[in-house]
């Protein structure tokens, strides 16, 4: 032991101090930075034979809990997620209205009903008629704009998925980077490694993803479903969002029917994975923005799309009974389809012994009966099996496909005319028909019928008749849906149902009325997989309510993310963050230790010299 | 949890603590502003299921009580004019009970002079509308339901009015030579009657009785019918032959000849002659005489109310009818009228359902008023039709017959104008509008307390307590402050003051 060998020690001490005083003052100068974690200095001594030499910084360390660190990743992508939809279904719950603000639906609604009280009570009225029709006109715009709104959320959706896609390409992009640089250097700084695990949560905020670290400092990121994004490269992600957005364009795995944008990855090899195909992003900002679009936002559309129909049909619809037609033993009915319009329906109901059950058997009119949705989705009605049937072909070949439909129990023939007769198997009452009844359009305002031809379908002034002949004439017709024009010019087609009756008949305007407050049908879907059957009015307020709820389920979604985030979040903080007090103190130490290695420098001097001096 | 507490002003759920409180104050004051608990259904909670239905509910209840308003109107002021038309009618019934015969060197008494004027406010009464909407015209409310008492009866230009129709009718019943295209005539001992034709005017033969065993009776038959009496023998002072006549408006007149030594007879008597021969004679004229004042009194009588049974009884299905002529004193037939000849005095809607249901409103879920009327529904086209026979009818102080003929219209009209025709009277139209009336009302109070009750529950909902929201500001607010001022205390709480 000698006097240069505490020279030395005390050096090594000076320079460990300085170490740790810049250490303190990077970690002072970061303390708001994101991503920041709080790096401490590792202090240990160097041994040289045998005996303690000095001291020096080991390791630089990363003050962090690393599974905390997953979690919150995890969680982050829950929160982007619930983030993006509660914003979103927040929107939808405002453009419904203010609870009974004059702009809010069921309000319009009201008004629309009102009127059309008043103008059952006095037809003759011009001001009656007028008003009516501006209500009618009201609520129809009021209908577009919803759609339209739901819409150009949707296209917003797109434009924002575009850019979370690039912000996704460019964290991938810098990852791989950090990842050439760590395989290059054979090891990783730990400040690059804080700015690492920053874009690796900037990534989950955006999507879900499984993250593997590799000793040498690399990540590799798969989907969740297990499709890698980074592994040494980064796969680019690859969106074609579309310019323009209606109801009719939505997501099909299908190419060529798809019709907005989709999230894929293009090999080399130029195969191309399209990721929404097999869901592999669930979660994440981006998740949360295709669940919007094809989901939450479509199901909205589809309830206002209903509404508009049933609007449609409560004033349109023209109910024939069928005729009560024996034939020997055999009973059953008949019914003429003239007038029938493409997705008017016929229904035949049924009892089948055994087991003495009800059935429902509804022929759908369409060109191409193969084109309907096997699930009988083509009407609202529940329980019912839809059969499609060309009305269309001559009455024979009608008949014919009738025939095989039912099978031989029934007895289908076309006895004249446009007439169509369903018997049934007569003395072995094996089935008993107990009503045929035909529901149409009503297509001309002064037929006879009492069914007024009110909405129309778009500028072109077709009625709409729940049309499945390709893209179904429901969809997107909230956002189609007109008043008819010939009604504006000549508003007492209102009243009058033939070319002469008199002004105040009122039986026009009272079938609407009751059609509107009593008449219940079924209308759609709203939160469950039955159709709701009611009226008019109470389908709207069920619509509001199923949006309302979600709007506010999705909020409190996103409040329990966010505490939850926040507390691992002030957990992650209090091990990684940087605590300037804590700092402060540690550089105080620090302060003390150089000056107590310089006094030892200092006082070796001295005993050097006082030697020297001998 | 790690032994370190990180400094307050780092706290990132303090951060949040304040800033959520922050928000909450904002939307209290808003709650203060508005009055309202939210902006959006979403934030009522699941409260907001009532609110919606008893929203769907109040203004399904506006619907209704608008509705049940206008009617209410309505039914009021139809109510009062069925009143003014039901007084019309009793007096009008009063006026012709016992009419004075009082011509006044005219041709009309003054009991014809009011009627008139009772069938002129009739028919504006008919003519009722309520802001626009004629109440009397059925489905057709838009234009006045009746014409004008002028154009009624005078008719309009090429078109002719009730007096005009009424005189064809006349001349087509009494014939040429008065005594309504019937005839008699003797032969030795037989007196023979016979219509002159198959056609709905005059005189027709219904039924001969003889009391007494002179006369052989021979029953009438054919088309024109004829029939007769044989006088077997002389009769007996008191024995008397009655022949039956059917009148135009259903009624009967019998001519009822009692035998008699007298001569000349008097009215209603023949005189007995020598031989069987003669008597038959003396029958013959003494009927002639009969027939030819009963064609000046009870046929013309019938045939004014039957033209006015023609002229007003139209509906869709039944134009007005009027004599096929000229000549008419000849006529064989009724021809309809057309708009272009005859005044169509009904305007208004000429279905023939029933008149209550051309008019309806909803006025609750499961309750329909039905308060329609038409002009030509028998109990006011009744009343209509037997103020203008009376009121057209003519007479002279120069003709004998006049006054009786007086007597037996006003016998007609005034049972027109009571209730024992079995026809529906104003009374009964009344009294059903004033049942629809009573109906509406009592629907719009109760509709009115269930939109109290469902105004009562969306109230407590959607709007917010100003108390409790003040409240709650002022707790709020409190403790920002406790917040904000231990949060600055901490925030200088650091080391470096003491280094």
């Amino acid at each position: 032991m000698g006097l240069t060998t505490a020279i030395s020690s005390a050096l090594s001490g000076l320079s460990a101090t300085q170490a740790g005083v810049d250490l303190v003052s990077r970690n002072i100068a970061n303390a708001d930075s994101a991503g920041y974690i709080r790096k401490t200095a590792l202090q240990e001594a160097i041994v040289a034979g045998g005996a303690v030499r000095g001291v020096q910084v080991s390791s630089i360390q990363r003050e962090l809990d690393t599974l905390l660190q997953k979690t919150l990743q995890t969680e982050a992508s829950g929160s982007g997620y619930a983030d993006i939809v509660a914003d979103y279904l927040g929107r939808v719950d405002t453009i419904f209205g203010q609870p009974g603000g004059a702009n809010a639906l069921d309000t319009i609604y009201a008004n629309y009903q009102s009127a059309a009280h008043a103008l059952a009570a006095s037809p003759d009225d011009p001001s009656a008629r007028t008003t009516f029709l501006s209500s009618a006109q009201t609520l129809v715009q009021q209908l577009n704009s919803l759609s339209d709104q739901l819409q150009s959320m949707r296209l917003e959706i797109e434009q924002r998925l575009d850019s979370a896609v690039s912000d996704a390409n460019d964290i991938l992009g810098r990852l791989q980077q950090i990842n050439t640089a760590a395989r290059s250097g054979g090891s990783i700084s730990p400040d690059l490694l804080d700015v690492r695990d920053k874009l690796v949560s900037d990534l989950s905020r955006l999507m879900d993803i499984q993250v593997t670290t590799r000793d040498d400092g690399t990540v590799s990121i798969q989907t969740k479903s297990g499709i890698g994004l980074l592994d040494g490269t980064a796969e680019t992600l690859v969106f074609d969002g579309v310019g323009y957005m209606d109801a009719n364009q939505q997501y099909s795995r299908d190419v060529s029917e798809r019709g907005v944008g989709t999230i894929s990855i293009r090999y080399g090899t130029g195969v191309t994975v399209d990721l929404l195909a097999d869901n592999s992003i669930r979660g994440g900002e981006i998740g949360g923005l295709i669940d919007l679009r094809d989901d939450l936002l479509v199901t909205a559309q589809n309830q206002l799309d209903a509404i508009a129909a049933g609007l449609s049909r409560a004033a349109s619809d023209i109910e024939v009974p069928g005729t009560e037609v024996t034939s020997g033993a055999q009973e059953g009915f008949a019914l003429d389809f003239a007038g029938i319009q493409p997705g008017d329906t016929i229904t035949l109901r049924y009892t089948q012994t055994p087991p003495g059950t009800q059935q429902t058997v509804t022929f759908f009119n369409t060109t191409n009966p193969s084109g309907l949705p096997a699930n009988g989705a083509a009407t609202a009605q529940a329980g019912d099996t839809v059969i499609g049937i060309d009305f269309s072909q001559a009455p024979a070949a009608i008949v014919a496909d009738i025939q095989a439909a039912l099978g031989g129990t029934f007895t289908v023939s076309n006895p004249s005319g446009t007439t169509i007769q369903i018997l049934d198997d007569g003395a072995a009452g094996t089935i008993d028909i107990s009503a045929l009844d035909g529901l149409y359009t009503q297509t001309d305002n002064q037929n006879g019928n009492a069914a007024l031809s009110l909405f129309v379908d778009g500028i072109t002034g077709t009625a709409y008749s729940g049309a499945y002949e390709g893209n179904p004439q429901i969809q997107g017709y909230a956002g189609r849906i007109q008043l008819n024009s010939s009604l504006l010019s000549d508003p007492s087609l209102l009243v009058k149902f033939t070319s002469t009756t008199a002004s105040g008949d009122d039986t026009r305007p009272s079938q609407l009325l009751d059609r509107l407050t009593g008449r219940k049908t079924a209308l759609g879907a709203v939160g469950g997989s039955t159709s709701f059957v009611g009226t008019i009015g109470d389908f709207i307020g069920r619509v509001i309510n199923f949006q309302a709820g979600q709007a506010s389920d999705a909020q409190t979604a996103k409040e329990a993310q966010d505490i939850v985030v926040n507390q691992l979040n002030e957990r992650f903080a209090d091990k990684a963050g940087v605590d300037i007090d804590v700092e402060m103190t540690l550089l105080i130490q620090l302060q003390q230790a150089f000056q107590a290695n310089a006094r030892v420098i200092q006082a070796t001097q001295e005993m050097m010299d006082a030697l020297l001096r001998i | 949890m790690s032994s370190t507490i990180p400094p307050i002003t780092r706290s990132i759920s303090m951060v949040n603590a304040i800033m959520s409180s922050k928000a909450e104050m904002t939307d209290l004051n808003r709650q203060l502003g508005t009055g309202q608990v939210s902006e959006t259904y979403g934030g009522l909670g699941n409260d907001r299921v009532v609110s919606i239905a008893m929203r769907a509910r109040m203004s399904a209840i506006d619907g209704y009580l608008g509705t049940a308003d206008i009617i209410d109107t309505r039914l009021s002021i139809v109510g009062n004019v069925l009143d003014r038309m039901d007084a019309i009618t009793g007096d009008a019934r009063s006026t012709t009970l016992i009419p004075g015969y009082d011509l006044n060197g005219g041709n009309q008494s003054s009991a014809q002079t009011l009627t008139r004027n009772y069938l002129d406010e009739f028919l504006s009464l008919l003519n009722t509308d309520v802001a626009g909407r004629y109440m009397f015209g059925g489905r057709v409310t838009d234009e006045a339901p009746v014409v004008s008492t002028q154009q009624l009866l005078d008719g309009d230009g090429a078109r002719d009015g009730f007096r005009q129709i009424a005189a064809e009718r006349l001349m087509a019943d009494q014939g040429s030579d008065g005594r309504g295209r019937f005839s008699s005539s003797v032969s030795a001992n037989t007196v023979t009657f016979a219509e002159d034709g198959v056609h709905p005017f005059g005189f027709k033969l219904a039924a001969i009785n003889a009391i007494g065993s002179s006369v052989s009776v021979t029953a009438p038959s054919g088309a024109p019918a004829t029939g007769g009496i044989t006088f077997t023998s002389v009769p007996a002072a008191g024995e008397q032959i009655n022949v039956t006549l059917t009148l135009p408006d259903g009624s009967e007149k019998v001519i009822k000849l009692t035998a008699t030594t007298k001569s000349p007879p008097e009215d209603g008597e023949f005189t007995i002659g020598s031989d069987v021969n003669s008597t038959a004679a003396n029958f013959q004229s003494s009927f002639d005489t009969a027939l030819l004042k009963a064609g000046q009194v009870e046929l013309a009588a019938a045939s004014a109310m039957q033209a006015s049974r023609e002229f007003f009884n139209i509906d869709d299905a039944n134009p007005p009818l009027r004599v096929d002529g000229p000549p008419f004193d000849t006529a064989t037939g009724l021809v309809a009228g057309t708009p272009s000849d005859t005044v169509f005095w009904y305007q208004g809607d000429g279905a023939t359902d029933d008149p209550r249901l051309t008019a309806n409103a909803k006025i609750d879920d499961s309750i329909t008023a039905s308060y329609g009327m038409r002009a030509n529904e028998a109990a006011f086209r009744n009343v209509i039709a037997s103020l203008a026979v009376f009121a057209t009818a003519t007479f002279s102080a120069g003709d004998p017959n006049s006054e009786d003929r007086y007597r037996e219209l006003a016998a007609k009209v005034t049972k027109a104008f009571s209730s024992e025709s079995g026809e529906p009277t104003v009374r009964n139209v009344a009294a059903q509008i004033a049942g629809v009336k009573a109906s509406v009302e009592s629907t719009k109070e109760r509709l009115t307390l269930d939109r109290t009750v469902a105004e009562g529950v969306v109230a407590n909902i959607e709007t917010a307590d100003t108390e409790e929201v003040a409240v709650r500001l002022l707790q709020l607010q409190n403790r920002l402050q406790a917040t904000y001022q231990t949060t600055a205390i901490l925030a200088n709480l650091t080391i470096m003051d003491y280094l």
